[in-house]
């Protein structure tokens, strides 16, 4: 009777269904769309600390990364990422002068950035492997904003939403 | 009727995956037994820092003696922190530890790679960092670490720890 409400009238078909749902979800959410639960707070305003983000670790199988992409990063395995945004590609030059990003000496035109402290870095080169990555949150100290060169093997995915 | 064969197979995989987990728990390997002490360092610091301070902090300090090489050192390039020595690496312990925002440090993807001889031991992991600011908000930070264990007397100690920068 117990059987029969939780598997239905076709316990078979039932139990398929579940292994196919749980197969399915495993791969979607374990490989393809990676959950990550945002904590810090370097990607404010655009993600709050505690939101729920979804990486796409098929993003880059058939094209490159691009300048505005939100990147997953990961550290030493793929379970705690750093997220941040691209804004410098392969061969570029950067540097932040009085809190504008410059790329090759062109202001960087950044909408998403809402407040800005005056951070000041000097020019790097990015190498032919690496993207140039910060995050959006520019009104806090400067030292205690992780940004930088990234290399390309340590890039998981585009945060899809 | 159908449903019986399925019935037995999920129970038979249940049943294997709960023998596998048991006998893992039972008879751990040798990176196992690293990967506890991982944790288990994580968890000693970890105390220490909950404690505040007291008793209870001087307790997981000693343990943290313990689980320390005589020679270990803990490097932190990007805050230019160089500690030699078990004693001067439980000062930055309990000085970590004593840290009003109460900290707390786990391991996360540890992977244990281990030597030729048996007794050392590369193990590559995420370390996270949380504690409770003032405004009673919980604050993150992570860090790609190498560590070294070494098995001297039977028991796996830590003998360095570094920091990897994953953006420079």
């Amino acid at each position: 009777m117990l059987a029969s409400v939780w598997l239905g009238r076709h316990p078979a078909r039932t139990l398929v269904r579940v292994a196919v749902l749980i197969v399915g979800s495993a791969i979607v959410f374990g490989v393809v769309l990676r959950p990550i639960r945002a904590s810090g707070v370097s990607m404010e305003p655009t993600y709050a600390p505690g939101a729920l983000l979804f990486c796409n670790t098929l993003a880059y199988r058939t094209s490159e990364p691009a300048q505005g992409d939100i990147i997953a990063i990961r550290l030493a395995g793929p379970n705690v990422v750093l997220v941040k945004r691209i804004v410098g590609l392969p061969g570029d030059h950067v540097r932040i002068v009085n809190g504008v990003v410059e790329i090759n000496g062109i202001p960087f035109d950044e909408p998403h950035v809402t407040k800005r402290l005056p951070w000041n870095y000097d020019e790097v080169a990015v190498g032919g492997d690496e993207y140039f990555v910060i995050g959006d949150n520019r009104s806090m100290r400067m030292d205690l904003h992780d940004f930088g060169r990234v290399h390309r093997e340590r890039i998981l995915g585009r945060i899809a939403w | 009727m159908v449903a019986r064969p399925l019935v037995t197979v999920a129970l038979v995989l249940a049943l294997a995956a709960g023998g596998w987990f048991l006998y893992g728990s039972l008879w751990p390997d040798e990176p196992a037994r690293v990967r506890a002490a991982v944790h288990a360092l994580a968890t000693t610091v970890t105390d220490a820092g909950q404690a505040q301070q007291g008793a209870a902090q001087f307790a997981a300090l000693a343990d943290l003696r313990n689980q320390l090489a005589d020679d270990v050192t803990v490097e932190a390039a990007q805050r230019a922190l160089l500690v030699e020595g078990r004693d001067q690496v439980l000062a930055l312990a309990a000085r970590f530890a004593s840290a009003p925002t109460r900290p707390a440090l786990s391991f996360v993807d540890v992977t244990v790679s281990l030597g030729a001889d048996g007794a050392t031991a590369a193990v590559s992991a995420t370390a996270e960092f949380s504690e409770t600011t003032a405004e009673g908000q919980q604050a993150f930070d992570a860090q790609q670490v190498e560590l070294v264990w070494v098995k001297p007397g039977g028991t796996w100690v830590l003998r360095s720890a570094r920091t990897i920068n994953v953006l420079r």
